[in-house]
């Protein structure tokens, strides 16, 4: 009563008739408007087959995609799958032509560009497909792979004048939708094609359907203005099918063409000029095509492919459910207990009579809406009244998010054999569901490994490891150690969360070349990357632990060699004995894993360690991160040379080295020297009389005192407490030396002192507390603090004393005021 | 409307909309209903300019939306009230929730005067049934003596109840509605087993209504909640659908005061503008906004308009100025928390300044206003 509804919308008589007459549904050569992946499309579709009968089916994808098309009819398949259009490095031709040159130096720069081409059960194209592989058809697709813009530059002829359109647009794109939507009482263009063609048309015959939805299209179609057609490609791309079907007709028969509502009704109204056609414009864009596994989320409008329809996972039980007397009740009764389910998993309490109240509530509100079935928008707000206890914004989160996975269900496409995936792509899927890591689900799935424990748990890390190193993009590592074993430390716990979407695949696809399995792939990349960084002994010994990692123990072996020819090549200290902490750390880490201890390593890692001593001289130390890091090589190396076995450098090397160094280190730095002493003190070599004749050597320069204290405790932590020489230099610097000469060396002072644990810091304070005659509960408090935290407080302090000085001794008023 | 109240119900105002909606109605009604769900939606939101023949057949009569900016709602608490399930319409103040329920139960069963209004101080008696004590006294406990609550009559008389305010009603209170809506029956152990059972008719069900702004429903009984869908009813956004509401409602409340002043459009802009933006925090060039805790709602808007219509017909010049209607909504927009003052001073001195200083007109009048009335006044 309020508004017309759906049913009250009918294309006018004569807007049928011509599209009656566009389509010839009856005639030799018919054209069948599509929504791609509508599932009541494809039904009406699977009716009209045979009935029709054709001899030809002409499909719109692109024709390139033709060579796949064996594959995409693997009865072992299991949809949604993909084609991919891969344009190597750049963009599609057309793309860079647009562009010009500044274009083509982008692309050669750019990543490689896919695009997809999704099929899913319910697909018409494939219903089309799969009806032509059974009746023994002929399919062709009849589509540009790129738009075709600048393809065929001849003038507008008689074909492009009626697939053109009028000149200006008589109405507006968006009123015309708009003013169908208010007349049929929906919200959007969605519910509005719900309405009219989904559980609108089910009940339809073929013909009428594809009637209804031309008539739509026609109206639509008369929106577009020729330059808009003309410059979106759309007249390119419909020349191309034009010549594609002109070709087909040609060779006789009846021909069926399934194509997009809107190019169906311009091509069928263009039979008369087609019929004369018979040139067909090559389409050589270049560009690989794949066929991938593809999932229901990215098949999802909301999620990335804008022409697919809202909620696969409704419309695939609609599909299933077809041959019922109301799939659209059915869909909509198993998406609600899936929602249900999924929102009770999450602490929502609901059951069996919510679903019951959920379901009659979608059936009631379709009905007082004058639609003939339940649609997905009667499901979605079925959902929100009857299961959302509360404000939707506040208490509905969960069943908001549980309704959106169950109509985007969560199905993930597998390919059969016929369909010609690489053979690494079939031993990425046999390895990951052997391991358990690839559901049915593309939800994303979180794994917890203990390596120490399992075998299984190990052979899952190494693959995900090497799914990491190929960039596969199906697992990221969340803790556990990194291939230079240097954050995630010696741990032997991972975790990870793994999801597959269709860019692995694709990127295995990539890889095909590689290999034919994840690990050729991933030893063939990690030798590549090894002769990369050759001559650097540090990024070798990182491919080493990545390889460890990876469980490629082989791979390891094959790249000692070059490791040694690095760690002669390498002349820089810092790299090397980089090198050696890693080859350390790993043997240590497979050690923990029960391994027992790699010779081959200890060797490799000795030999860097002593590489290392022996360029200990020409150590820099550079400032921040770098000097940071310098002096955590020192403390790894100091580890090395005391720790049992025969893994580090010798005593005698790393003493004579360090004492080398040292005086080098005189005239460069003094915190290097400081570490150096710290060195040769913890290995023995120190006199403590020299620690604090170095301590004091810097007397011009009260700030490098704590720098040389810095680096000493930085290596050696309780050389001062051990040490009453170098103890009483530092008490006679606090207590003697100038303000200023404190003030100035404070910073580095506290950085130094940062580095004593607590025990050390109260044991430190007591010593000095004696030494000037205070009793504990006067000593001043030193607190063990960061040293970024240090330099700031430090900062403070100095500003702070800076001002109390000032406020202690006011700027005296000008004699002359003080005459007056 | 022949009686001359202040505020009729629904149901008389809208008596010959009704009675020609119930003439052409042939769609099938629930049982207990007088009109179709059709209908009743009809009735909500207007026949969208058709006209229908009156029911004494004395030419036709165009049906009226009276509830604007979610159709789709009036729809599913339409299907609601035709299931088991209880309505319960959840949101801001001024979002016309209580007017949905009213025009909801007057279509449906012909009555939306079954209401009972919640409060702090709402107890047992006043949802299920309390006594005439001097009969009780006299006549011990029979049915003669008992005093049905607006929710008793409906049950036995099959129409829809209205609960206003529900969550203003202790918990305890409420938790009394979990059996009368779960088994459609109430019992009343001091009469007669014969007479002590009410079971209610068909067409019996509840409509409440909760503020978004008072506790809320999170503290509602899980039990409670099983028994009602809910809705959250919110602000209409589509600026010019509010502007033809509160132009149209001020036209009616000015009418109906014996006033005649016409809203001139840039005034009507004004306030609606400056409603929307305080309600959303978000200023029409993109300035973020401290949403005052006062209720902006719509009805706010055409209280707002009618005062300073009325101002204007018995103190002014009869025509409404921008001044008039500058210095009502600041009253309307600052009525509430102490806060509010702080987040309009800033709305007032970024949006409203720089308006003012860019289009003069009514923006201007709205800072002079401002200065004159609003801070501190």
């Amino acid at each position: 009563m309020t508004r017309e509804g759906a049913r009250g919308i009918a294309a006018p008589k004569d807007a049928r008739e011509e599209v009656f007459r566009r389509l010839g549904l009856d005639g030799r050569l018919a054209f069948f408007p599509v929504r791609h992946h509508s599932p009541t499309c494809a039904a009406k579709l699977e009716q009209f087959l045979p009935q029709f009968a054709p001899d030809v089916i002409l499909i719109e994808a692109p024709a390139r995609f033709e060579e796949q098309i064996e594959a995409l009819l693997d009865e072992e398949s299991v949809a949604p799958f993909a084609l991919v259009a891969q344009t190597g490095k750049r963009h599609a031709r057309f793309y860079a032509a647009r562009r010009g040159d500044a274009g083509r130096a982008m692309d050669e720069a750019a990543s490689p560009v896919r695009s997809y081409y999704p099929f899913c059960d319910y697909s018409p194209e494939l219903v089309a497909l799969r009806f032509a592989a059974a009746s023994g058809a002929e399919a062709r697709f009849i589509d540009r792979l790129d738009q075709g813009i600048g393809a065929n530059d001849d003038d507008l002829d008689a074909l492009g004048e009626r697939l053109g359109g009028a000149p200006d647009a008589p109405l507006a794109r968006s009123r015309f939708t708009e003013a169908l939507c208010k007349r049929a009482g929906c919200r959007d263009f969605d519910e509005l094609w719900e309405v009219l063609f989904e559980q609108g048309g089910w009940d339809e015959s073929p013909a009428r359907w594809a009637e209804s939805v031309g008539a739509y299209a026609l109206a639509t179609r008369s929106t577009y203005g020729r330059e808009e057609l003309e410059g979106n490609g759309t007249i390119a791309r419909e020349r191309f099918m034009a010549a594609k079907i002109a070709e087909a007709l040609a060779r006789g028969g009846r021909v069926l063409v399934v194509a997009g509502a809107v190019h169906a009704v311009a091509l069928g109204g263009a039979r008369d000029e087609i019929t004369r056609r018979g040139r067909v414009t090559k389409d050589d864009t270049e560009a690989e095509i794949l066929l991938v596994p593809y999932t229901f989320p990215r098949l999802d409008a909301l999620l990335g492919y804008a022409p697919g329809m809202s909620g696969p996972g409704f419309y695939q039980h609609v599909w299933e459910a077809r041959g019922e007397a109301d799939p659209f009740a059915r869909a909509a009764e198993k998406t609600l207990l899936e929602a249900i389910r999924l929102a009770r998993a999450e602490g929502d309490l609901l059951g069996p009579a919510d679903a019951i109240a959920a379901l009659a509530f979608a059936r009631d509100l379709a009905a007082l809406r004058d639609r003939p079935r339940i649609g997905r928008t009667e499901v979605i707000e079925a959902a929100t009244s009857c299961l959302v206890k509360g404000e939707l914004e506040v208490s509905g989160r969960r069943v908001v998010a549980a309704l959106g996975q169950a109509l985007r269900g969560h199905r993930v496409g597998k390919l059969g054999p016929k369909a010609g995936a690489s053979p690494i792509a079939l031993d990425f899927r046999r390895a990951a569901e052997a391991l358990e890591l690839f559901g049915e689900s593309s939800r994303p799935l979180a794994i917890s490994l203990d390596l120490k424990g399992s075998v299984v748990a190990r052979r899952r890390s190494f693959f995900l490891h090497r799914a990491a190193w190929l960039e596969l993009g199906f697992g990221k590592q969340l803790t556990g150690p990194d291939a230079g074993l240097g954050e995630g430390g010696l741990e032997t716990k991972e975790r990870w969360s793994v999801v597959y979407t269709p860019e692995v695949d694709a990127r295995l696809a990539e890889l095909a070349a590689e290999g034919a399995s994840v690990e050729e792939a991933a030893t063939r990349q990690l030798a590549r990357a090894a002769r990369a960084a050759s001559g650097r002994a540090a990024d070798v010994a990182t491919l080493v632990g990545r390889a460890v990692l990876m469980g490629l123990e082989g791979v390891c072996r094959s790249l000692a060699p070059r490791l040694a020819e690095a760690l002669h090549a390498d002349q820089d200290p810092a790299s090397l004995l980089g090198a050696a902490r890693r080859l350390r750390r790993i043997g240590s880490w497979r050690a923990r894993l029960s391994k027992g201890r790699a010779r081959w390593l200890d060797e490799l890692g000795r030999e860097a360690y002593e590489a290392g001593t022996r360029g200990l001289p020409r150590l820099s130390l550079g400032r921040g991160a770098r000097a940071a890091e310098v002096l955590a090589l020192l403390v790894d190396l100091r580890d090395a040379t005391l720790a049992p076995g025969d893994v580090g450098p010798g005593r005698a090397l790393v003493v004579a080295k360090a004492r080398d160094a040292r005086e080098a280190a005189r005239a460069s730095s003094v915190l290097l020297l400081g570490a150096l002493d710290g060195l040769l003190y913890w290995l023995g070599e120190a006199r403590p009389s020299a620690l604090a004749a170095d301590f004091e050597s810097s007397r011009d320069n009260p700030a490098a005192r704590g720098e040389f204290l810095e680096g000493l405790l930085a290596i050696a932590p309780r050389a001062l407490t051990e040490e009453p020489e170098l103890l009483g230099a530092l008490v006679d610097h606090v207590t003697h030396g100038s303000f200023e000469s404190f003030l100035a060396s404070l910073p580095s002072l506290r950085r130094a002192l940062g580095r004593l644990d607590a025990r050390d810091v109260e044991a430190l304070g007591a010593r000095a507390a004696s030494k000037i005659g205070l009793q504990m509960p006067e000593m001043p408090v030193v607190l063990p603090l960061p040293p970024d935290v240090v330099a700031r407080l430090s900062a403070w302090e100095r500003r702070f004393l800076e001002e109390e000085s000032r406020w202690a001794d006011p700027p005296r008023a000008p004699a002359i005021a003080k005459s007056r | 409307m022949a009686d001359p109240v202040l505020r009729p119900p629904a149901e008389v105002l809208y008596r010959e909309e009704l009675e020609a909606l119930r003439a052409v109605d042939a769609h099938p009604k629930p049982r207990g209903w007088a009109l179709s769900p059709r209908a009743v939606r009809t009735f909500v939101l207007g026949s969208g300019g058709a006209p229908l023949p009156r029911a004494d057949g004395r030419g036709e009569i165009e049906v009226e939306q009276k509830f604007f900016g979610d159709d789709a709602l009036v729809e599913r608490a339409i299907v609601t009230l035709a299931s088991p399930r209880a309505l319960l319409l959840v949101g801001e103040p001024g979002t016309a929730k209580s007017m949905l329920s009213e025009l909801i139960a007057a279509a449906a069963t012909g009555t939306s005067l079954l209401t009972v209004q919640g409060s702090a101080a709402t107890t047992e008696d006043q949802i299920k049934y309390t006594w005439n004590y001097a009969l009780l006294l006299a006549k011990g406990p029979v049915r003669e003596a008992l005093v049905p609550s607006p929710i008793f009559t409906a049950m036995r008389e099959g129409k829809i109840a209205r609960f206003e305010e529900l969550t203003r009603c202790p918990v305890e209170v409420q938790d009394s509605l979990v059996g009368l809506l779960s088994d459609k029956m109430l019992t009343v152990p001091e009469l007669p087993a014969e007479d002590g059972a009410l079971f209610a008719r068909e067409g019996f069900n509840l409509i409440a209504t909760a503020n978004a702004r008072d506790r809320g429903v999170n503290e509602m009984s899980a039990a409670l909640k099983r028994r009602y869908n809910f809705e959250s009813v919110r602000p209409i956004r589509d600026p010019l659908l509010e502007m033809a509401l509160v132009e149209r409602e001020v036209g009616k409340l000015c009418s109906a005061s014996g006033a005649s002043v016409p809203i001139p459009r840039d005034v009507l802009e004004l306030v609606v503008t400056t409603f929307q933006e305080l309600r959303s925090g978000r200023s029409r060039e993109g300035v973020h906004l401290e949403k005052p805790s006062a209720a902006l709602s719509t009805a706010e808007a055409i209280g707002a308009l009618h005062a300073a219509a009325l101002s204007a017909h018995y103190y002014g010049t009869g025509e409404l100025s921008a001044e008039d209607a500058a210095a009502h909504l600041t009253s309307t927009a600052m009525k509430d928390a102490e806060g509010d003052e702080a987040k309009l001073e800033r709305y007032v001195e970024t949006v409203v300044a720089g308006r003012a200083a860019r289009h003069g007109g009514p923006w201007g009048a709205l800072l002079e206003a401002w200065r004159k009335h609003g801070r501190g006044a």
